[in-house]
């Protein structure tokens, strides 16, 4: 989309009621605000405008383990650590049996039965590394690329370059996120504007089936009065639009209302699982324990994904950090999404949505071969798995690797940035054009770092 | 308070003589300004931490004072402004010779935290006890558990039991109840008064005495090297502290044993040898943005070569020349901009003006403009007669230990009436309404806030309880007012919009009232009414007309 459309447009409002794709409208804006910016400052060189090659894939869904599965437990088999301690350290043998499943024999452990059912949808990364050793750090450079600097986080770059093709929906939604290391940070906009921020369902301590959205329901006006009033406000408006002749934020004030409006009667409705038949609830486990919860964050996260939502993130509690009895936690925790996530796969791969849907698996770090408590792991940012799965990536490939121990990457290593440009990259979105200027010069999600990594790509 | 005498306070506050307690305590919590800012706590090398600390506070100090990014010279020479690295690390070598960094016990474990000091005379005694007891308190509690069990093992007369006990947890066992001589009731009554010297101890859980974040000089103070690449780890020159050149370091000089953050306190408002005129320059601007929605530079936070031009320069420096003679009287300053011609100017549409310069650059129209979160509430709170001009006694008191909204608690409470500016700002956990309404994100440094109108303000304010109890107080009052349906309307557009309706907006709100109240003609209450009206302030306070300012 050129900046020249925009132009034409006569206003705010015309733009945000006459495109197909509302909250998509305000992002078109943000993109020309930033371009008629640069075009003012005679030292920055035009910006380019956001890149618009084909994108491989129109949304994600980010599944985030809070706390750092173990790598070494799931993912990334090493029998050596059943054997020799090496250089005289501990090591901790994975408790778990190992084995390949599908055409394309990636190897997984037991812990996700379901999952190794849809083996060759997926596409490993086993060469993962980032920094931050403790929880806080690691999880905003995971959402964010960043720890010492407050940035936008990955979902706001998304909605900020590609706006959302609900009317009704926002771009970036995210269900039961994480109140605690880095909070809403992980989900903020920083100084993108706001309406980049990932709107939030719920938090991750609460069940996301008692999750609202805030300001939804209206409990004291019924919804005939709330039209009436509402009539009476727009009216009031649309009065003092006429005295003024020409004001924007009148204009885009009364768009808002509509599409406010509008929203109060999407949100319940997306959230009302009542909708969806028995066999579908069953099969991504809801209504039983374990997978109620990420069982409904899944299913969620499909119905988001179909109604145009460009990116979404579901996220359990903080519960995967095993520090001691790391067997017994890793089963527990391990029950509860593989269901879940299985049954998403399979959902969108059945509603033709795999294809252009991204998802994402993964944790904000791995987990030490040594031991700790006993039967423990620390945390381990050096090295882990996340994988991915849809259209966009090669299915049934394995990258990378890490040492016999997987305490290193080896093989083709991919840190945080590289995944960043690359998720980007699928999306359409050039991670060295996708810029926001702020406080004198552009910045981007990946900084001056990020190589895309081609090689997953289908 | 004049405004070099503020600044000199927010930096140095804790390095300058006073007179009584209370001024010392006021400014070594101004001094808290150093310590505020966003870091990385945990699992950090500390150097990298010391480094970043610094940068966080030379891009503070460098946007908020003198609108300049000099953040961009921690990597390397300023790409565009003449702030060369050499003098980033000059700063740094300040910065980091200031402690706002220290150890101290919190929730449970020992931690390297922000800097705090008690106040009041016996400030760092209370301060002190206070962390020693929660030091301790595990240790004591598990040491009641173990008398208690010692007393039910008495008791039973288990002395093997009781052996092993004393034997694990001696303080535990009072030596009396141990005593072969004693009878079986002087041995427990021995028991029983350790554990009355224990339980209040327990029970009694020691209160945060009163503190605040406060910077202090290193101990041995020094310069910083060059950080290749900004990387804490890769050394390169030693540069003496200073400031930057360009705005004249001719005559900075910090005594021996000093950190050098007190004269760079000074030096920011030193019109004659260091940077006070544009820091003048971008305080002034900030006031005419604040009044009139819009810096003489766009750019508050940048007045670089990568900033905008002033759009009126005479004017800039004629504020920033009335602010520097009238001693930096920034109350002196709003006046002027409030009285000035400018702001009595009104905001209607003017075919001309329009056609040459519709973006009001160069102010031929008030900007008509949109209210902000904390004037939002305020204005709806003084419609309603709710409103509580004064400040609460502490923003901070019932908050506890931790209070970064980090963690999974409930939202903190923020339903006080009292003015917005008095509501505390917790980073993490913003009162819903500043949320929704742009307010400035609490980590970063921003002059200017994002302005966006989306879909979700809307929903709060046709939604939230706060505003609906709002409304329906303001509907109290203009039922209170008169019997009379158009006087109604009158007063409530008095009360909400300081205006007359006309003549739509009293039919369009009459014909609202009579609509809702209709269906329930048969049986009107006094509860039905009063819905009515709390509906049509409801309205006027979500309407544009209310959120414009104009």
């Amino acid at each position: 989309m050129s900046c020249n459309l925009f132009r034409r447009v006569s206003s705010r409002r015309e733009l945000l009621t006459s495109s197909a794709c509302g909250f998509a409208g305000l992002a078109l804006a943000d993109l020309c605000a930033r371009r008629a910016q640069a075009d003012r400052s005679a030292t920055v060189p035009l910006v380019a405008q956001t890149p618009h090659f084909a994108a491989l894939a129109k949304r994600l869904i980010f599944l985030f383990m809070w706390g750092g599965p173990s790598h070494i437990d799931t993912f990334d088999p090493k029998p050596q650590l059943n054997g020799r301690p090496k250089g005289g350290k501990a090591l901790l043998p994975s408790p778990f049996g190992f084995s390949q499943h599908g055409d394309s024999g990636i190897w997984m452990s037991e812990l996700f039965p379901h999952l190794s059912r849809h083996a060759d949808k997926l596409c490993m990364i086993r060469s993962m590394h980032t920094e931050g050793s403790a929880h806080g750090e690691a999880l905003l450079r995971l959402h964010t690329g960043q720890a010492n600097l407050v940035r936008p986080s990955v979902g706001a770059w998304v909605s900020y370059g590609l706006g959302t093709e609900s009317e009704t929906l926002p771009g970036f939604i995210t269900i039961s996120p994480p109140r605690g290391h880095g909070g809403v940070q992980n989900y903020g906009s920083a100084f993108l504007p706001t309406v980049h921020q990932g709107t939030a369902i719920g938090s991750a301590e609460l069940p996301v089936k008692d999750a609202r959205v805030s300001n939804l329901d209206n409990p004291r006006i019924k919804t005939d009065l709330q039209r009436d009033q509402l009539q009476l406000i727009q009216s009031i408006n649309q009065q003092h639009l006429a005295k003024a002749v020409v004001d924007q934020r009148i204009e885009g004030l009364i768009a808002s209302y509509e599409l406010a409006y509008r929203m109060q009667s999407t949100m319940p409705h997306m959230l009302d699982l009542t909708g969806e038949n028995r066999s579908t609830l069953d099969s991504y486990g809801i209504g039983k324990e374990p997978t109620d919860n990420f069982g409904r964050q899944c299913l969620l996260a499909r119905r988001f994904a179909e109604s145009g939502v460009r990116y979404i993130q579901a996220s359990t509690n903080y519960t995967w950090d095993h520090h001691k009895q790391l067997k017994k936690g890793h089963i527990g925790e391990a029950a509860k999404v593989d269901q879940p996530i299985a049954a998403l796969l399979n959902d969108l791969d059945q509603r033709g949505l795999l294809e252009d849907t991204l998802i994402l698996w993964g944790g904000e770090f791995g987990r030490t071969p040594q031991p700790e408590n006993g039967h423990g792991r620390g945390h381990h940012p050096q090295a882990f798995t996340m994988w991915l799965a849809g259209g966009a990536v090669k299915s049934g490939l394995t990258w990378g690797s890490t040492d016999e121990i997987g305490l290193l990457p080896q093989d083709n290593p991919v840190h945080m940035h590289d995944l960043h440009a690359t998720l980007l990259h699928i999306l359409g979105l050039n991670h060295e054009r996708l810029t926001y200027r702020f406080a004198g010069r552009e910045f981007r999600l990946t900084d001056v770092y990020g190589n895309v990594v081609n090689e997953l790509l289908a | 308070m004049p405004f070099n005498r503020f600044l000199l306070e927010q930096i140095a506050g804790d390095l300058l003589p006073y007179d009584s307690i209370e001024q010392r305590d006021r400014q070594r919590t101004a001094s808290g300004f150093m310590a505020v800012g966003p870091k990385v706590l945990l699992g950090v090398n500390p150097d990298r931490q010391r480094m970043d600390v610094a940068d966080e506070l030379i891009d503070t100090i460098g946007r908020a004072v003198l609108g300049q990014t000099l953040g961009c010279a921690r990597c390397h020479d300023h790409k565009f402004d003449p702030v060369p690295t050499k003098d980033y690390y000059a700063l740094a070598g300040i910065l980091t010779s200031t402690q706002v960094m220290a150890s101290r016990y919190m929730l449970g474990q020992q931690r390297q935290m922000e800097r705090l000091q008690g106040l009041g005379t016996d400030g760092d005694v209370r301060n002190t006890a206070y962390e020693k007891y929660w030091r301790e308190y595990p240790g004591v509690k598990s040491r009641l558990a173990q008398a208690k069990s010692a007393l039910e093992l008495l008791k039973n007369r288990v002395e093997t039991g009781l052996t092993t006990l004393r034997g694990k947890h001696g303080a535990a066992v009072a030596g009396g109840a141990m005593s072969i001589d004693a009878t079986l009731e002087q041995r427990i009554a021995a028991q029983e008064s350790l554990i009355n010297k224990i339980e209040p101890i327990v029970t009694n859980k020691a209160k945060i005495p009163p503190r605040a974040m406060v910077a202090a000089d290193a101990e041995f103070p020094a310069d910083e090297h060059i950080r290749g690449a900004g990387e804490f780890d890769t050394l390169g020159e030693l540069i003496p502290r200073g400031v930057l050149r360009v705005l004249g370091n001719d005559r900075f000089e910090i005594p021996n044993g000093q950190s050098g953050r007190l004269q760079l306190a000074r030096w920011l408002t030193d019109v004659e040898h260091g940077a006070g005129r544009l820091t003048a320059r971008v305080l002034a601007n900030r006031v005419w943005h604040h009044v009139t929605g819009r810096g003489i530079v766009r750019t508050t936070d940048n007045f670089g070569r990568t900033g905008e031009l002033p759009s009126h320069p005479e004017l800039l420096d004629y504020l920033a020349g009335r602010l520097i003679a009238s001693d930096w009287s920034a109350r002196t300053l709003v006046r002027e901009v409030i009285i000035s011609r400018m702001n009595r100017m009104r905001s209607a549409y003017n075919r001309e003006g329009q056609a040459k310069d519709p973006e009001n650059r160069l102010v031929w129209k008030f900007n008509r403009r949109r209210l902000g979160p904390e004037s939002l509430r305020d204005a709806m709170l003084q419609a309603s007669g709710l409103l509580d001009p004064s400040p609460l006694d502490s923003t901070v008191d019932y908050l506890n230990d931790q209070a970064t909204g980090v963690g999974n608690g409930p939202r903190r409470r923020t339903d006080y009436p009292n003015r917005s500016v008095y509501l505390p700002v917790i980073r993490n956990d913003l009162p819903e309404l500043f949320d929704v309404f742009d307010f400035a994100d609490p980590q970063m440094t921003t002059g200017r806030r994002p302005e966006t109108t989306v879909a979700t303000q809307g929903l709060y304010l046709l939604i939230s309880e706060m505003v609906m109890d709002t409304a329906a107080a303001t509907a109290q009052r203009v039922l209170g007012h008169t019997a009379d349906d158009q006087g109604r309307v009158e007063r409530m557009f008095e009360l909400i919009l300081n205006a007359e309706p006309d003549e739509n907006e009293l039919h369009r709100l009459l014909a609202f009232i009579t609509r809702v109240r209709s269906p329930l003609a048969a049986n009107q209450t006094a509860k039905h009414e009063h819905r009515a009206w709390a509906m049509a302030c409801h309205a006027l306070f979500v309407s544009s007309r209310f959120q414009m300012l104009e």
